[in-house]
């Protein structure tokens, strides 16, 4: 299936509101089809990384195999990530690198893929550019991410020097969320002040530019939903893994 | 009494922003004198129930008084809460009403809220001109506690204005219990962190929400809270 985007008529609204305060929402941005055909291969989707930090660096574990654990290691594991969510930067959720997938050839053949060039193609790059008044974007990268009760991503800027990120993306495929459950995309303002609060929704994008402080608010241990989204960055400078 | 409301200076921004929004903040609203003893007597000398809502009903029980239940039952209750939580009716936190045989600073602090000169601000703060007094109640949000959306206009209350003051010092908006407000639809407006000694004033309409204090929280948030009614 060919994916697209929907056409926008208020494209001079939403350069405007990005301009003035350095993030957007775009309602209904993909047509329905497209975004209710990614969400149902998401939905059904059984492989995904667990992702949290441990004495600082990035731990990336199985999400299938870590279900399958007894309960006790399953405590120890989050107490492990809830003690070092206390005062350092934490995060836990789950994740499919698709950008990795597609530029390293993981997995040939597989949808996967078709989303990363479409959201690579000239088209999409032409559509970010133009809202966020932004010609130096080249290419972007792309994960799936999928957030479920107890899982959270703890408050950062993005900001990672050589990587050229111009802005932040989430393609919000999230059905069915009720915004009691949290999971919301918060954006702080420079005094640590929550400025904008995004809660999980469908096939809606949010953007904003990079650095700035922001997080995704802990999701409620009593949520039974799952939060999806295709989430990202915009960035110049040449594509490392381009082929 | 030692407890005392600050002089505040910018009455008519505050009216402004309440007029225009139908919420405020009023930051370093008590005395610094008094202020750092009402925070420790909440952290330490309160006996909180915890607050729930089981089968229709707001229920209160003691720490106490849930450990003395046999442990199926204990995890039959949390599920039960959390069931009925997901479903977006459901609270969970600890409480304890301002009234007669609380601590003397807590009684002291609902005294001055009462005041003349304190009922006279928050009317022209609001322009809701009815307002005779205010009640209160302690509340404490531990790691896991949690308070889904609603509005506190109940028919047949004479609640007015809703009002939330902070006393934790140093929270992270990463631990949740924020205050957030939303539209009908459920679409947030605002999400406030917990601040210390700032008071927040909301139209008794306003849908609102604590979110879930996270697992990881470092502290306990407190506030005192309650309305200012007719």
């Amino acid at each position: 299936m060919k994916l697209y985007f929907n056409k926008t008529d208020n494209k001079a609204k939403l350069r405007q509101d990005y301009s003035n305060n350095g993030y957007v929402k775009l309602e209904h941005a993909l047509t329905n089809e497209t975004a209710s055909f990614i969400h149902e291969k998401i939905s059904n989707q059984k492989q995904w990384n667990l992702v949290f930090k441990n004495k600082g660096l990035h731990q990336d574990s199985n999400s299938a195999d870590v279900e399958a654990w007894d309960e006790e290691n399953k405590k120890n594991l989050t107490n492990l990530i809830h003690k070092q969510a206390e005062n350092t930067f934490q995060y836990f959720y789950e994740t499919i690198p698709i950008y990795d997938i597609y530029y390293d050839k993981l997995m040939p053949g597989h949808f996967f893929n078709d989303i990363v060039k479409f959201l690579n193609s000239e088209p999409t790059l032409n559509y970010f550019r133009e809202i966020l008044d932004a010609p130096e974007i080249n290419f972007l990268d792309a994960q799936i991410t999928r957030f479920k009760a107890g899982h959270f991503l703890n408050c950062h800027n993005d900001d990672v020097d050589g990587k050229n990120r111009v802005a932040a993306f989430v393609i919000n495929l999230t059905k069915d969320w009720s915004v009691d459950w949290g999971g919301a995309l918060h954006i702080l303002s420079n005094k640590s002040e929550i400025e904008k609060s995004f809660s999980p929704s469908f096939n809606e994008i949010n953007i904003f530019k990079v650095p700035v402080d922001h997080l995704v608010g802990y999701v409620s241990p009593f949520a039974t939903g799952q939060r999806l989204s295709i989430t990202g960055w915009l960035r110049s400078g040449q594509n490392p893994k381009k082929l | 009494m030692t407890i005392k409301i600050n002089d505040i200076t910018n009455i008519t921004e505050l009216k402004n922003e309440f007029s225009e929004n139908d919420i405020v903040r009023v930051f370093n609203f008590l005395e610094q004198t008094g202020l750092n003893e009402l925070k420790i007597s909440l952290e330490t000398k309160v006996n909180f129930d915890n607050a729930f809502h089981l089968n229709g009903q707001n229920r209160q029980a003691s720490d106490a008084e849930i450990k003395a239940l046999p442990v199926t039952t204990q995890n039959q209750l949390y599920q039960d809460i959390h069931r009925l939580a997901a479903s977006g009716a459901g609270f969970l936190y600890g409480r304890h009403k301002i009234e007669q045989g609380s601590i003397e600073q807590l009684s002291d602090f609902l005294a001055q809220l009462n005041s003349e000169s304190t009922l006279k601000i928050i009317k022209e703060i609001t322009s809701i001109t009815d307002l005779t007094h205010a009640d209160g109640q302690a509340t404490r949000y531990r790691r896991g506690d949690f308070l889904t959306r609603h509005i506190d206009n109940i028919p047949g209350e004479t609640r007015r204005i809703a009002y939330v003051l902070g006393f934790t010092e140093g929270w992270h908006p990463d631990w949740g219990g924020l205050l957030q407000f939303f539209e009908k639809d459920g679409t947030p407006t605002r999400s406030w962190s917990p601040a210390f000694n700032s008071l927040t004033l909301f139209n008794v309409d306003k849908v609102h929400s604590v979110t879930s204090v996270a697992q990881f929280a470092a502290k306990n948030r407190y506030s005192i809270t309650g309305w200012f009614r007719a």
